[in-house]
């Protein structure tokens, strides 16, 4: 975990910087879940929804819809797999989104089924991980996106 | 904003509309936005529900929200939003202004910047009423402390969203009285009313005179071409577009299982009450899961309640943390003045996460109803000094 200026952000992780998330491969699984810059920008989540386990998505499609602060928005495949599990903690306080991002407030696990093409969309790598946080948490301090804490 | 100013918008305007046909237009003229490229920048809808309809937010427990047999004596119609937020009741004195349009269309990157951005000719509208609005966290639009509109916003998996403020221009605080469930079941019903009226405010109330929606309706549409330098051109809803909307009310909103579908978090309620050097202090708190859905501090002592909006209000849909509950009522303390209260803000903490307390201790909500806000379960504590 490393400290860029207010967050902490794990550097060892895929992230999928489109959707919102980050992604820990194991093997074929990929777990994922909110990005820190995301949640710290959107405000508390009050509420989650997870489309039926089992099922499988394309990139980009909706497997979930999440609301803060009266808006609701649709969580977006990152990468194409279907669904082997999702997280029963959030749904019951998706409050955990906020506070434990990556640790218990993970949101589902993916079986990939497009790994090989779709990982070169990815930000990873510690430096490029690192680097492009700096940018955007400027960006997002400077336009007073980010919660005063 | 990222507008073309000669790209017009659409301008549609119905009254009177059922609560599954108004929601299903709202959510119908979202998805002509989601390929991005139509004939309009938006679609300004501005809109009025027959008298009554009752609207739960996107995953709102009805049950909780409504007392659905008084909506069938009522003759109130129930409907679930796809936009977040608390229950509202709609009507013809309450203007609905539906924004829809693709998200790339305009320059955002947070959904509060964009609420922000989106209710400017809102607030500019009012102010020519003579009426000072701002916007306030948790995305509402206040008028000295009490809440004047709620906005709220969906986004779609393409990025066509809508954005939605519902606007009292005027309001039946008993009638509303008698399809929601806020937490202070035990007042009188004079009792009720001042309460609800010491929170909430109404565009002909603030201008002191009835304020009929048809020139609010007008100021808005003003207000939305100046802002944003764009032509509005009315058009009113096709016999096909209609098909496509009451096909979609059928399909979803008039459905049970949207109408009722359950949330996985607990509703749960409290209350405690308080012994202050000023008087007793009674706070009710409504709950889902970890997430503080309503506030309410009362206390006949209490003749500015402004600042228990303002604490009442910052704590809406925040998350039940006693550090985060002192830390929004230490922060109005500081920056309002209250110099003839004899509550300090630890008292204010307390009783908050009292009621809070016993709201987890108490039975949880069941289908059968029970305990709003129960008064017997709320022993009054003694501060000590």
């Amino acid at each position: 975990m490393k400290k860029i200026k207010n967050l902490s952000i794990r550097t060892d992780l895929f992230y999928a910087t489109e959707e919102g998330f980050w992604l820990d491969i194991s093997g074929n699984i990929a777990r994922i879940g909110m990005s820190p810059l995301v949640q710290e920008s959107t405000g508390s989540f009050v509420a989650v929804r997870f489309e039926e386990e089992g099922a499988s998505f394309a990139k980009g499609q909706s497997f979930g819809s999440v609301e803060a602060e009266k808006h609701v928005g649709h969580l977006k495949m990152p990468v194409s797999g279907t669904i082997v599990a999702v997280n029963e903690k959030v749904l019951e306080n998706p409050r955990l989104l906020n506070t434990d991002p990556y640790g218990s407030g993970w949101l589902a696990e993916i079986d990939l089924t497009n790994w090989d093409s779709e990982q070169s969309h990815l930000l990873s790598g510690e430096a490029e991980v690192e680097a492009w946080f700096e940018t955007e948490i400027e960006k997002y301090e400077d336009k007073g996106w980010l919660a005063e804490s | 904003m990222n507008l073309n100013s000669h790209t017009p918008w659409r301008l549609v305007r119905e009254d009177a509309v059922s609560a599954g046909y108004g929601l299903a237009a709202d959510e119908f003229f979202t998805s002509t936005y989601a390929a991005e490229s139509t004939e309009h920048g938006a679609t300004l809808r501005l809109y009025t529900y027959r008298d009554h309809c009752a609207l739960v937010g996107r995953f709102q427990n009805i049950h909780a929200e409504l007392d659905l047999d008084a909506c069938q004596r009522e003759e109130v119609e129930v409907g679930r939003r796809l936009t977040g937020g608390g229950a509202i009741i709609m009507g013809k004195d309450q203007l609905g202004i539906c924004l829809a349009s693709h998200s790339k269309r305009f320059e955002w990157q947070t959904i509060r910047d964009l609420c922000a951005q989106l209710s400017v000719p809102v607030v500019q509208a009012l102010a020519k009423l003579g009426i000072q609005a701002t916007f306030r966290a948790k995305n509402d639009l206040e008028v000295g402390g009490k809440k004047i509109a709620g906005l709220g916003v969906y986004v779609d998996p393409n990025g066509a969203f809508h954005f939605h403020t519902s606007l009292l221009v005027d309001l039946d605080i008993p009638q509303m009285l008698k399809v929601l469930q806020i937490p202070i079941q035990k007042f009188s019903d004079k009792q009720k009313v001042e309460s609800v009226a010491q929170r909430i405010t109404t565009v002909s109330r603030e201008a002191g005179r009835k304020v009929p929606v048809e020139e609010v309706r007008q100021l808005i549409q003003e207000q939305y071409a100046s802002y944003f330098q764009i032509n509005l051109e009315e058009q009113a809803v096709t016999a096909e577009e209609r098909n496509h909307i009451n096909r979609l009310a059928e399909e979803r909103y008039h459905q049970e299982e949207w109408l009722f579908q359950r949330s996985p978090q607990a509703d749960m309620s409290g209350m405690s009450l308080k012994k202050t050097p000023a008087g007793l202090l009674r706070t009710y708190i409504g709950l889902k899961g970890e997430t503080i859905k309503s506030v309410l501090i009362t206390g006949d002592f209490l003749e500015d309640t402004e600042l228990f909006s303002k604490i009442e209000s910052q704590l809406k849909w925040s998350p039940l943390d006693k550090a985060a509950i002192e830390k929004v009522v230490f922060a109005v303390f500081s920056k309002n003045e209250h110099p003839d209260l004899q509550i300090n803000p630890e008292d204010v903490t307390n009783a908050i996460w009292m009621a809070a307390q016993r709201a987890h201790a108490a039975e949880r909500y069941t289908y059968q109803g029970a305990c709003y806000y129960p008064e017997e379960s709320g022993k009054v504590e003694e501060l000590k000094s």
